[in-house]
């Protein structure tokens, strides 16, 4: 995409040939085979090899790399900076392998790099075989059976994950309880519409009552007693890898953090994520009273629909003022994508859908 | 004086249906989805022309009528920024709280308004209109 900038200095077969080294002083004896980058992935540079060792076994890896280590591309930035809870690549392989190690459903990270290296603050890990793109999940015969397990199987999953022992976890991960989260997207809000009146040639703000509005809903019906659990962030079809008989691994931690466990289940079923199946709330797939059940047979907490409906709301709210983020990017100047752009023109889809889900509850 | 046909709308018309038709056809890779996404912004830009005027006089209505003010400025854009101001802020600080349907009915019908320029095929808007 047009809005990736290359690391200064780094061609592609400069990362092919670093990586190599890299494998090497890793693995058993052997070469890097098949070494290629891969497209997808907004802000991240993901590249695809096989490690052939001389014993003549084969690994499928993945390499997870941001495209430039000085800088920010723009896709994880407000403002140009960080955003207040996206991980380094560091910190998302030391995640990775802690759930790995809970039994948690992901890929096994075989080593990571720091930031100062001369690839940036990277990691390899195990390619897990099968299909990411949520609308072929959702549609192709191929994955009729999947389908049918994926809620409760999400429930299983997000059960497991949410038990993870706090204790083990890295550090640095970063506690996102739902107040933070709220004043979070509160801020990138009106920053926005500020940065619109202030700088830019239009002159105006931005207004949108209906965030308003969910704003003042989401104030008055935070849930009590909210657990701090290990959250992934982005738990949603589109970072499943799936196979004909369901997920066969969770992608994309880098959004993970310690919070309220039921986000991950809201955030599942947000209209955005049914990629137009519509009358499968569950990621375009299945029933909420799949997810639960899945949830709680697997020894999660008892599920209070009402808490899940309250962070679908703000799941809906967060997407929104992503599509306001997306083009800011653009109209800020840092990015040039026209498409990110068109995006703003989609904030008012989940305003719509937002009246109906305060007016529901 | 006007500018002479073809109108700002019927000029977009024409480029969509150069994209669609004739260029579509011969791309391959990512630049199909752009080339859709392109062919979609000048469809959303012929339904503002089109009907963007008419959307914002009924906000402009919809927010005197429940703040029960003009609006300062003017000009209907300074109003609609002063009162939309006005709004999102008794909002925010729990002012309207006692007016909830009358406010939600507003927003609703503004969002209404809003979509049907900006797609007017999404399930959400025509769920909304109680299809």
């Amino acid at each position: 995409m047009s809005d990736q900038p290359d690391t200064p200095g780094l061609s592609d077969s400069d990362v092919a040939g670093i990586l190599e080294k890299e494998a090497a002083a890793y693995f058993p004896a052997g070469k890097a085979a098949n070494i290629e980058k891969m497209s997808g992935g907004a802000s991240r540079e993901t590249w695809s090899f096989d490690w052939q060792a001389a014993d003549g076994s084969s690994t499928g890896l993945i390499l997870r790399r941001d495209p430039g280590n000085t800088g920010s591309t723009g896709e994880e930035g407000w403002r140009g900076g960080k955003t207040t809870y996206s991980l380094d690549r560091t910190t998302e392989a030391e995640l990775q392998r802690t759930v790995y190690k809970a039994g948690g459903l992901v890929a096994k990270v075989h080593f990571s790099l720091p930031e100062d290296h001369i690839l940036g603050g990277c990691y390899v890990m195990d390619r897990i075989e099968g299909e990411v793109l949520a609308p072929r999940i959702l549609r192709d015969e191929a994955y009729a059976d999947a389908r049918k397990t994926m809620a409760r199987q999400c429930g299983e999953i997000l059960a497991g994950l949410h038990s993870v022992d706090p204790v083990s976890l890295p550090k640095n991960l970063v506690q996102m309880p739902v107040k933070a989260l709220i004043a979070y997207y509160r801020e990138l809000l009106d920053g926005i519409s500020a940065f619109y009146r202030d700088n830019t040639k239009v002159g105006r703000p931005e207004y949108h009552p209906a965030f308003e509005l969910t704003f003042r809903w989401l104030e008055q019906n935070i849930p009590k007693n909210a657990p701090m659990d290990l959250v992934h962030g982005d738990f949603r079809n589109g970072n499943f890898v799936v196979g004909p008989q369901g997920i066969r691994a969770v992608l994309d931690w880098e959004l993970g953090h310690v919070g309220d466990g039921m986000e991950d289940l809201g955030w599942l079923c947000v209209r955005a994520w049914r990629f137009g199946q519509h009358d499968k709330p569950v990621g375009g797939f299945g029933e909420r009273e799949d997810l639960f059940a899945g949830y709680e047979n697997a020894g999660g907490r008892k599920i209070e629909p009402k808490v899940v409906h309250f962070w679908e709301v703000l799941g809906t709210l967060k997407w929104g003022i992503i599509c306001m983020f997306q083009a800011y990017k653009h109209l800020s100047g840092l990015i040039d994508s026209f498409e990110h752009m068109a995006i703003g023109r989609r904030a008012c889809e989940n305003e719509i859908d937002l009246l109906k889900l305060i007016e529901e509850a | 004086m006007p500018q002479d046909r073809a109108s700002a709308e019927e000029l977009l018309g024409g480029v969509e249906i150069f994209l669609r038709k004739e260029v579509l056809p011969q791309l391959s890779g990512a630049s199909i989805y752009q080339c859709r996404v392109a062919a979609n912004i000048l469809s959303i830009v012929q339904r503002e022309l089109a009907q963007g005027d008419k959307a914002d006089s009924a906000e402009l209505q919809g927010l005197q009528s429940l703040l029960g003010r003009e609006g300062e400025g003017g000009n209907s854009a300074a109003q609609l920024d002063d009162l939309n101001a006005e709004l999102c802020d008794s909002i925010r600080s729990g002012k309207l709280d006692g007016q909830r349907a009358v406010v939600l009915n507003h927003v609703r019908k503004s969002l209404q308004n809003k979509l049907a320029i900006a797609n007017p095929k999404y399930a959400g808007y025509r769920e909304s209109l109680g299809e």
